[in-house]
């Protein structure tokens, strides 16, 4: 390496604002020891309220790692300023590509527009819930504060981040005078005085319309504790920072793989950086991760990295048309505007069926595999769960939720019931979850009560 | 910015919470893995894997069957199966989390778990007893003895201590000199220990009922007993009694299992037996005492009443008595079981368990020895 890291350091974020037309917050690199990189990166930020998941992931990812099983190269939290933890036992030439992989998110969360809204300072705002949090652990229990984040964990995809995360609760019942239109006859029909008009209850039904966000449901009309709504409030403001990484993750892991080997590639070229060697033993290690190893789970390493590349080419190594996709898209549409069949036979992508023991491939088609992706990808990797319209009988206060089967794959049921369980104790009252089924004459329902859940088939109505 | 150093600590911190919940766990699935393992006759060292697919949130979320998409499979095509083995499963790391862990343990280990939350009844650690085998305790305070044991610093500091009380203390220190009284003496004294003192009598039933199957369980049992108090009373005294029609006291635990097997029942004996050792050895006033018998319960009829009168004399001077009744389906006895009987004297210091299987000697442990 012909400069120091600090000075490769200037070089890279330099060559990517003025060569690549990328702009990013400033980011604050942080050398950590192994132990603690494993630990930052157990959870979606660097530090958070204690949780046995916690514990269990970083045993998990330390095992996995000490296995030699992944290699963890960076933890990367966006933010103004974003905050990138890297292995300070990494080669420096590791650590090179590691920091311009973080150059990579670091553009993609300052420029994506799913980013805009979230917290730019997340690291404080985390802090003071997680003293919060501890401060209730004293006061109600450690017990209590573990249910009560365990039932959140279940729900946490149940926000709706197209919604503001501060708005109001539902307009409430009335009754107003509604004047009907003037008849034709109205003249004869009616007495000298009288209108047409009526008395009509509005706003009868709760909630008006389909509710995703249960969270912010239960933090509104749950019979809880102001404690533990708080609590909710806590997990759903974090998870509002979350979602935009969830519903990105192939776009930005592979903007942040293509960055780095673009970037890395550019900052030579204009600064001979790296003899030859080096230079060929930093394209190797980019290359492992984004390879395409034979699996059954698509890396959006290797896929974000594979259909950006291609991008690039289709735009003879102009940046300029990738930049305004990484301003636009998430992953849904991206995959749906931008995977072709030229991708699928790169990458040898294929659908395959499991199916209690057995995995049989199913596809190798461009669109049945598209369709797929999507599928798999749509609310956030997760069953479509919801309350709908008038779910919520407010005099006997049982709860209605529904699953819509809209991704062909069941719900597992053992987790359905025990989530329900938990959430029948937090509501206080009964839950009824209609589960659709592979059969659309059927439907299956979990009823929660009193501590235990029953099964119901049903037919539909 | 700095980041708050336990916070940033959590890995560990939230690996104990994890680690809590994952004993938990295992603490309430111990009676099908002990029927499972050998963990009496397993080596120490063996190590178990345990599946906790259970640690997870619950959530809602998909069932395993469906459809995904892969990658690499250039060379299949539709109608292929694939079986694991052939595949490389993919990077871990980008698996969602809450897939199946298999962790290991010892056996070391799980007995250590499922001991935990163990603890002999009525303890009370007033009661000591005074061991006379004991230690010597360095004393350095003799003010005389030979030269060959004085004990120089203790002397320096008697020294000064005079000094100051005299006042001499600025004065230079080599005008003075350290006169007899000043000098200490290294010298051992007898200190008796006092420890806390518990008796645990085991008593067996060895008649010619008790069959092999039956021994087995009630060495299940001993088995525990000795790990758990090796791991928190191993100070306790033990006695071994067996009996037939007469009582036997036993050298250890050996001798019993082997005698067993042969003679009549008479379980009174061997609880008169036990009270007469009690008065001639372990008063109560000194002594924490307990019992823990073992039989099929197939008492000589007419000793039952003999047997509950022995066992409620006895009863006032013990802290615990732990009565398991074994019953396996090898036995064709018809008559009613001892512990019909004992079941009437109604105290709260004398607790009944039948035992039927493996699985039970768990429940037996539990019942005589967590607190309620």
């Amino acid at each position: 390496m012909k400069y120091s890291l600090q000075k490769t350091i200037e070089i890279l974020e330099k060559v990517a604002e003025d060569s690549l037309g990328l702009n990013f917050y400033p980011i604050e690199f942080q050398w950590v020891p192994h132990e603690v990189l494993m630990s930052v990166s157990s959870g979606p930020f660097p530090i958070r309220f204690h949780h046995w998941t916690y514990g269990r992931d970083y045993y998990a990812l330390s095992l996995h790692n000490r296995l030699g099983l992944s290699h963890l190269y960076e933890s990367f939290f966006y933010g103004k300023p974003s905050y990138a933890f890297i292995k300070d036992s990494e080669t420096p030439m590791d650590q090179i590509l590691v920091i311009a992989h973080c150059i990579g998110h670091g553009d993609f969360s300052t420029n994506n527009s799913l980013f805009k809204y979230g917290n730019k300072n997340i690291v404080k705002t985390v802090i003071r819930h997680a003293e919060r949090i501890s401060k209730m652990e004293t006061l109600y229990g450690e017990k209590q504060v573990e249910e009560t984040l365990d039932l959140l964990f279940g729900l946490y995809f149940l926000v709706d981040t197209n919604k503001s995360l501060n708005r109001a609760p539902y307009p409430e019942p009335e009754r107003v005078l509604v004047r009907e239109p003037h008849g034709e006859f109205d003249d004869l029909l009616l007495e000298k005085n009288e209108k047409r008009e009526r008395w009509q209850e509005i706003n009868k039904e709760f909630p008006p319309f389909n509710e995703y966000d249960l969270l912010w449901f239960l933090y509104h009309y749950a019979d809880a504790p102001d404690w533990k709504k708080e609590i909710i409030k806590i997990f759903r403001e974090e998870m509002h920072y979350v979602t935009p990484i969830i519903k990105t993750k192939v776009m930005n892991e592979g903007w942040a793989s293509f960055i780095e080997w673009l970037l890395v590639r550019e900052a030579d070229q204009r600064y001979s950086l790296f003899d030859e060697s080096e230079f060929i033993n930093l394209i190797k290690t980019h290359a492992i991760i984004t390879s395409v190893a034979p699996s059954m789970f698509l890396s959006p390493y290797a896929l974000g990295f594979a259909l950006w590349k291609k991008l690039f080419t289709e735009n003879s190594e102009d940046i300029s048309n990738l930049l305004e996709i990484r301003k636009n898209y998430e992953d849904i549409g991206f995959i749906r505007d931008f995977l072709n069949r030229e991708t699928v036979e790169d990458m040898g992508l294929f659908e395959y069926q499991r199916k209690n023991a057995i995995t049989t491939v199913t596809s190798k088609d461009i669109e049945e595999i598209r369709s797929r992706l999507m599928n798999l990808m749509a609310h956030m990797y997760s069953p479509n769960v919801y309350l709908p319209r008038g779910g919520w009988d407010r005099n006997g206060g049982t709860l209605r939720l529904h699953f819509k089967r809209d991704t062909e794959r069941d719900l597992d049921l053992t987790h359905a019931e025990n989530i329900l369980k938990a959430l029948e104790k937090f509501w206080g009252n009964k839950i009824i979850l209609e589960v659709e089924t592979e059969d659309p004459q059927k439907i299956l329902i979990l009823e929660a009560v009193d501590g235990t859940v029953e099964r119901k088939p049903l037919s539909q109505k | 910015m700095k980041f708050p150093y336990d916070l940033f600590d959590r890995g560990k911190i939230d690996k104990r919470r994890y680690d809590k919940r994952l004993r938990d766990i295992i603490k309430s699935r111990l009676p099908a893995i002990i029927s499972k393992e050998n963990i009496i006759t397993g080596k120490r060292g063996k190590k178990v894997k345990i599946s906790v697919d259970l640690l997870e949130v619950w959530q809602f979320k998909y069932g395993k069957n469906g459809k995904s998409v892969g990658m690499g499979g250039g060379n299949l095509t539709p109608g292929d199966y694939i079986t694991q083995g052939e595949w490389i499963p993919g990077l871990p790391g980008q698996e969602p989390a809450g897939q199946v862990y298999e962790q290991e343990f010892t056996l070391s280990e799980l007995i250590d778990i499922m001991l935990e939350d163990l603890n002999l009844p009525n303890l009370d650690d007033k009661k000591h007893a005074v061991n006379e085998s004991e230690s010597y305790e360095l004393q350095a305070r003799a003010r005389h003895g030979g030269m060959h044991f004085i004990d120089k610093r203790q002397t320096f500091k008697e020294f000064l201590k005079r000094l100051v009380a005299q006042h001499k203390i600025n004065q230079r220190v080599e005008n003075q000199v350290i006169t007899n009284e000043d000098m200490r003496f290294k010298s051992f004294i007898p200190r008796n220990k006092e420890i806390l003192s518990a008796i645990i009598f085991f008593l067996l039933d060895a008649s010619g009922s008790m069959d092999y199957e039956t021994l087995y369980l009630v060495k299940a049992f001993f088995f525990y007993l000795n790990e758990f108090l090796k791991r928190k009373y191993d100070f306790v005294e033990r006695e071994f009694l067996s009996h037939d029609t007469e009582a036997y006291i036993e050298p250890d635990e050996e001798s019993f299992f082997k005698r067993a097997g042969a003679g009549g029942t008479c379980s009174s004996s061997v609880f008169l037996k036990t009270k007469e050792l009690i008065d001639e050895k372990f008063p109560p006033s000194y002594w924490n005492i307990y019992l823990f018998y073992f039989s099929d319960g197939e008492n000589f009829e007419g000793d039952m009443p003999l047997a509950v009168k022995a066992v409620k004399d006895i009863l006032p001077q013990v802290n615990f008595i732990g009565y398991g009744e074994i019953r396996t389906d090898n036995s064709y006895y018809t008559g009613p079981l001892l512990s019909k009987f004992l079941k009437e004297l109604g105290s709260e210091k004398l607790k009944i368990v039948t035992v039927r299987g493996k699985t039970d000697v768990y429940d037996a442990l539990q019942i005589f020895l967590k607190e309620v």
